[in-house]
């Protein structure tokens, strides 16, 4: 019998394509009991947090939602997708045009996820009823009956750390996702046992007489009417350097950076420095004690009384003489700045973070300044060295604010606080998905006390509710409340004369130029017409305008879709996206503070 | 454990339709043509286009049931003003899509048998294209935009969209702020409004407008800040901004001693009620200065809330 191959070919390709159909249709995933699960009873949540432990809390976490008696009753299961960030964007891009996106996915990263509306479901009917989940009976013992109150009675936006701020969208004034997680705040990692070394050489130099001079030189004072030196060494301080605990004031972080320098010299360690900086963490340190510093301005720039100090308000001020750069508060910063850079890395402006971070892994530096997203890896560097001579504790520290008897604590009495900090992770859902209410009660499920708990305990991050504990490691990193409100500081804007300004900025701490050189350089780079203050105040407006046009666009889709209803009364949202229009006085607020500063000036044009 | 089947090959299927189903979206093959639709059904579909903000697809759609529609319908009114917020608002804006906006507007204010609360909006929104900078060449028209909102006013009063005409209207006076007469024909706009629409949700909206234009324009504190008062008895509209409206109005009742009462009050409930608003601190340190200026008014300094801190602490290291 003749074969003929070709037909053969055809039927195997045939039978093959049918086969993958079959595939393909069938019900696509069973559970551990056996249970086919269709593909339309699957929840994916998508997200990019490849970081070690993070998938695995979240999958402990579906596991204990998926064995709910009503979600096995009702037949449907979560499941995680995670995703490597090279490929988020153009991963869920795609998904997001094709109608085919996950029911649930992370916010950011890919671009089309700034197009909220289109693509996402807004939460505002669901965060101000309570969390089911976080019922009295389901909470855990020994929480403040207040807590307990709000968490199982008030509205779920309330139950987390940040108000549920990182899941709220600026533009729509509206929630469209809900955080699962906290990264933390930077804080100061440091080698305990460094630290105690230096300590040690300061403490036995105060006890000196005459004391060294490294030492000498540290004491406030002051020299040919100017002032030396940075704290007082009086009782507290000497009994202070007598013990373990960190810094908690700058001039004492200060002589702790010195008696780090004096035990490079005396160990012979060249490569040990102070603080290991590099070109990421350089702006931790600037932007943290700008806040500090030049906070007082804030009520005399704070034109509208809103909180929030912007470029116009910062300049505005500047030209009518209310700051200057020659002011002694702004000199005294500048100065703190350059004086501390003294202890970083030599270099430090060409090294990258990784290499920050191994300098002190490999204990060739007392302090980093990072987040709790380093914090794993820094603890497992510092613990795990095949020679445990060479292992390390770390503490971990706020960056302080020149403290009482302290050279310029009349500047800076206050750090910067962190209650405003928002939650990371934000979990948003398909405005296409078909489990809406799954997904929303996946996430509710999520976000309970427990749950998130364990979640973030697991994964190594902070909690992002109200009354969840993290583990231990994690708590240095949890938002601190005391201090002056970030953003309340002078605002140096975005434009290309800032970037003339910063690159100044690093040279003058790095000592490479002057102060005149600072100040000259900026202000003019601030005067010149293509370049300067005038031109980023009209990029400033043109932000802005689009900022009220995204404003009009909502207000008018809202009011269509709003247009048959028999009685339309407007949403307390639509309400609040019309006030922050109304109040923008159709994008004419900074050009009002324009005409009460330069009231015979023309607004600038470019 | 739950076990994925065959999510892989599933997957990659379908991504790879989707891909070609985008790519000749992207070339070019968005549909433009509806001609012989059912209307009922088109116009739930341009409708659910324009929640999602996709005005290009949802414009053909608006247009092709204007012609469809019985002129003077309440569908075909619905599209009509469709048809104009899409053009208004798709992007690239241009002249051409503001002219198509507005024409279609124009043709609904102009059609007799239209029913009088679209006939509203859609006046209404002339107003708003008027006063709103659309594109870079774009100008500002207050006149005409107060011509509309004036007729909303008059012509529909009842309509839904009449308050807001009314509140823009002021707005449109108030952003005028070189002349004191301007701003203060806006505050009267205002006063009227509130004094129309007794408890409407947007009091606390007005009396903030009020309190703005005489703290910012007319450099009024006083008055300015009975204003913000009101405001805040009102209940204000935006929560998230609870904490910074609280810290204007106590540094405004603290000015001069103007009401230390109030101020004392306010830096209380930004502890109390908004303590991520980033001023509790501060309220906590004006607080403690007021007690010490005024011992005898026996102020306390609440604690901040902050239930967290209880169970964490200010330093570590590692286990």
């Amino acid at each position: 019998m003749r074969i003929n191959q070709g037909m053969v070919g055809a039927t195997l390709l045939l039978v093959g394509f049918v086969a993958s159909l079959v595939h393909v249709l069938r019900p696509v995933a069973v559970d551990e009991s056996g249970d086919k699960i269709a593909e339309e009873d699957i929840v994916h949540v998508l997200h990019w947090q490849l970081e070690p432990g993070f998938r695995e809390a979240m999958d402990a976490a579906i596991e204990a939602y998926n064995s709910l008696p009503h979600v096995r009753e009702q037949g449907y299961r979560v499941k995680q997708m995670a995703v490597t960030e090279r490929v988020y964007k153009q991963f869920l891009n795609v998904h997001l045009i094709s109608g085919t996106a996950p029911d649930i996915a992370q916010k950011g990263m890919a671009t089309l996820t700034t197009q909220t509306a289109q693509f996402f479901e807004p939460l505002s009917e669901y965060i101000e009823e309570p969390n089911p989940y976080n019922a009295p009976a389901l909470l855990p013992p020994g929480l403040d009956p207040e807590l307990v109150k709000l968490l199982s009675e008030g509205p779920w936006r309330e139950t987390f750390t940040d108000g549920m701020d990182g899941g709220l969208d600026q533009l729509l004034n509206s929630h469209y996702a809900v955080p699962v997680s906290g990264v933390g705040a930077m804080r100061l990692f440091y080698n305990k046992g460094i630290f105690s070394k230096a300590k040690r050489l300061v403490s036995e130099g105060l006890s000196k007489s005459p004391m060294p001079e490294w030492l000498a030189r540290m004491e406030l004072r002051t020299v040919k009417g100017k002032q030396a030196g940075y704290v007082t060494f009086d009782a507290a301080l000497r009994e202070w350097a007598a013990n373990d605990e960190p810094p908690e004031t700058f001039g004492r972080l200060l002589l702790v950076c010195e008696g780090i320098r004096e035990l490079a010299k005396r160990e012979n360690k060249p490569l040990l420095v102070p603080i290991a900086a590099s070109n990421y963490s350089k702006d931790t340190f600037i932007d943290r004690y700008l806040n500090s510093f030049t906070h007082a301005y804030s009520a005399e720039l704070d034109h509208d009384l809103d909180s929030e100090i912007t470029f116009p308000e910062t300049i505005a001020k500047w030209k009518t003489g209310a700051w200057d750069f020659y002011d002694d508060r702004m000199q005294a910063y500048y100065e703190s700045m350059r004086v501390l850079a003294t202890y970083f890395t030599t270099g430090f402006l060409g090294l990258d973070r990784e290499q920050a971070n191994r300098r002190f892994v490999l204990g060739n530096a007392g302090m980093l300044a990072s987040g709790g997203w380093d914090a794993e890896s820094i603890f497992r560097g510092a613990r795990q060295k095949l020679d445990p001579s060479e292992r390390f504790k770390v503490g971990i520290v706020r960056l302080p604010s020149p403290g009482p008897g302290e050279r310029w604590y009349e500047f800076a009495p206050y750090q910067e606080n962190e209650a405003q900090s928002a939650l990371a992770v934000p979990l948003a859902i398909y405005k296409l998905s078909r489990n809406k209410e799954r997904a929303i009660d996946f996430l509710r499920f999520l976000t309970s006390v427990k749950i998130n708990e364990k979640f973030n305990r697991e994964a190594g991050w902070i909690p992002a509710v109200l009354g969840a504990e993290p583990a231990e490691q994690m708590k240095p990193f949890q938002s601190a409340f005391d201090g002056v409100k970030s953003g309340s500081a002078l605002n140096f804007g975005l434009g290309t004369y800032n970037t003339i300004y910063k690159g100044q900025l690093y040279l003058y701490i790095s000592d490479d130029s002057s102060y005149e050189d600072l100040i000259n350089t900026t202000v003019h780079a601030m005067n010149d017409e293509r370049i300067g203050i005038y031109r980023e105040w009209i990029q400033s407006d043109e932000r802005t305008h689009q900022l009220y046009r995204g404003l009009e666009r909502n207000l008018s889709v809202d009011t269509f879709s709003r247009l048959r209803e028999e009685n339309p009364v407007p949403s307390r949202r639509y309400l609040s996206v019309l006030e922050r229009s109304a109040i923008g006085l159709n994008n004419n607020k900074d050009r009002r503070l324009w005409h009460k500063h330069f009231p015979n000036q023309p607004f600038p044009h470019y | 454990m739950f076990t994925h089947v065959s999510s892989l090959s599933h997957c990659s299927v379908r991504m790879a339709l989707w891909l070609v189903v985008a790519l000749l979206g992207v070339g070019g093959c968005t549909r433009t043509d509806y001609a012989g639709e059912d209307s009922a059904a088109l116009l739930e579909q341009a409708r659910e286009q324009v929640k999602i903000f996709n005005f290009a697809i949802a414009q053909p759609m608006f247009a092709q049931l204007t012609q469809d529609l019985k002129e003077g319908s309440d569908d075909w009114s619905e599209a009509m003003i469709g048809l104009a917020v899409c053009a208004w608002h798709r992007s690239p804006n241009g002249p051409d899509h503001v002219a198509t906006a507005r024409t279609a507007l124009e043709r609904l204010v102009a059609e007799e048998s239209a029913g009088g609360r679209f006939k509203a909006h859609a006046a209404f929104m002339l107003g708003r294209i008027a006063e709103v900078l659309d594109y870079p060449t774009d100008v500002v028209d207050l006149e005409q935009a107060r011509k509309h909102y004036r007729r909303v006013i008059e012509t529909w009063p009842q309509a839904p969209i009449a308050p807001e005409a009314e509140l823009r209207l002021a707005g449109s006076y108030l952003q005028e702020f070189a002349s004191a007469d301007r701003v203060r024909e806006g505050i009267a706009v205002l006063e009227r409004w509130l004094a129309k629409y007794p408890g409407h949700m947007g009091s606390s909206l007005a009396a903030r407008l009020i309190g703005d234009a005489y703290h910012l324009s007319l450099d009024d504190h006083d008055t300015a800040f009975q204003w913000y008062l009101r405001a805040a008895e009102m209940g204000l509209l935006n929560t998230a901004q609870e904490g910074n409206f609280y810290w204007m109005l106590a540094s405004l009742a603290e000015e001069e001693d103007r009401d230390v009462d109030v101020a004392v009050r306010y830096y209380q409930k930004i502890i109390q009620e908004t303590p991520r608003s980033g001023r509790a601190y501060e309220a906590q340190l004006r607080l403690a200065a007021l007690r010490e200026r005024f011992p005898e008014r026996n102020i306390t300094v609440p604690v901040i809330p902050v239930y967290q801190a209880t169970r964490a602490q200010a330093e570590g290291e590692t286990p």
